[in-house]
């Protein structure tokens, strides 16, 4: 450790970008299939639960967990991690972005726009679309995520509609449109159901899954990596930390720091990397939480 | 127009979420969980008066909780 604390930046840098190199490039098959066998397990339910081949409890329990693991695949799109604009592989790359989020009623043009924003300005109070996520311990996140999606209240997920307004660029006009019409759907689709009779299919299908989906992913994806979210720049914003509930229930998020220095590394290649990269990081100051 | 409407559904939004939704949502549950109404009282009433009036509060307060 103290031979590497005395390495030269440019020479932790080298050894960083040389690791990171080794990783970069892997098309994530894993996160495609999770993509489809995700949407169309929770496509399935629908007749399923409303045909009585499955009770409406079970259906509510896969429900709540597709919905809650259908961003990262998104993710892997909105990083261009499965096909790079103008390769091969591009239209599966937008096709798993479109797709993977529609349970999650987040369309992919503003989650992509919102999250390119905060890998720019992570952690800083008016730039960073996730910042109101900030709180100062587990359950007040989960609240705060909660209070955030209030009709009248700032920020979370509804504040997105206000980044786009403020970037109007065609691109971000756009991607509002589609989330209002995403909204509209949604909103129209719940409604139907309920005045057809399956209103307890449409409240425990959709509606709580998306809810409980979105603290879930707000609070392991937004809260806990960027805890306590008080630093800003490039081995500040993000850390890496040790969870009880270990890899798969936080969605691969303790390494998360690896994702924020190099985005286009797979999500399930950022565990190896860390560790490959892990007296580097911590030379470099990262903050490193048990792990 | 058409623009009009879409904004006047959003602002009404809370409203429109609980007449359209929970009140239907709630009449399901009273039915489902087989729940007895005293002196007659329609499940519907009750629905209506629940769903209603949150979607309400929601629309006066900007908020379905107590906090905002």
């Amino acid at each position: 450790m103290a031979e590497i604390s005395a390495t030269p930046d440019a020479a932790l840098l080298a050894r960083e970008r040389e690791i990171a190199s080794r990783h970069m490039g892997h098309f994530p098959w894993g996160s495609v299939a999770w993509c489809f066998a995700n949407l169309a397990c929770w496509l399935a339910l629908w007749p399923l639960v409303i045909l009585g081949i499955m009770p409406l409890w079970l259906g509510f329990i896969v429900a709540t967990l597709n919905i809650s693991l259908c961003y990262l695949p998104s993710h892997e799109a909105q990083h261009d991690i499965i096909g790079r604009p103008g390769s091969k592989l591009r239209w599966l790359n937008e096709l798993v972005g479109h797709l993977s989020t529609i349970p999650l009623v987040l369309p992919y043009d503003l989650a992509k726009l919102t999250h390119m924003e905060h890998h720019k300005h992570a952690n800083h109070p008016e730039h960073d679309p996730d910042y109101s996520v900030h709180a100062p311990n587990a359950l007040a996140a989960i609240w705060q995520s909660f209070v955030s999606r209030q009709p009248r209240a700032d920020g979370g997920i509804k504040s997105y509609g206000d980044v786009m307004q403020k970037m109007d660029t065609p691109r971000a006009r756009k991607a509002l449109t589609i989330a209002i019409l995403y909204q509209l759907f949604f909103y129209s689709f719940l409604i139907g159901m309920a005045w057809s009779g399956l209103a307890l299919e449409a409240a425990l299908l959709w509606w709580l899954p998306q809810h409980i989906g979105l603290t879930y992913i707000q609070f392991y994806l937004s809260w806990a990596p960027h805890h306590p979210g008080n630093g800003q720049g490039r081995y500040k914003d993000t850390r890496a930390w040790r969870s009880r509930f270990g890899n798969l229930l936080t969605m691969g998020m303790q390494y998360h720091v690896i994702h924020h220095l190099y985005p286009r590394i797979p999500l399930m290649r950022t565990p190896r990397a860390y560790w490959e990269m892990r007296d580097v990081l911590e030379a470099r100051g990262v903050q490193i939480d048990g792990l | 127009m058409l623009v009009k409407l879409i904004e006047l559904i959003f602002k009404f939004g809370p409203l429109v979420f609980g007449l359209g939704f929970l009140v239907p949502l709630f009449h399901a549950l009273i039915v489902r969980l087989d729940i007895a109404l005293p002196f007659g009282i329609s499940a519907w009433l009750i629905a209506l008066a629940l769903g209603g009036g949150l979607g309400l509060m929601a629309q006066v307060r900007g908020s379905w909780i107590w906090q905002r």
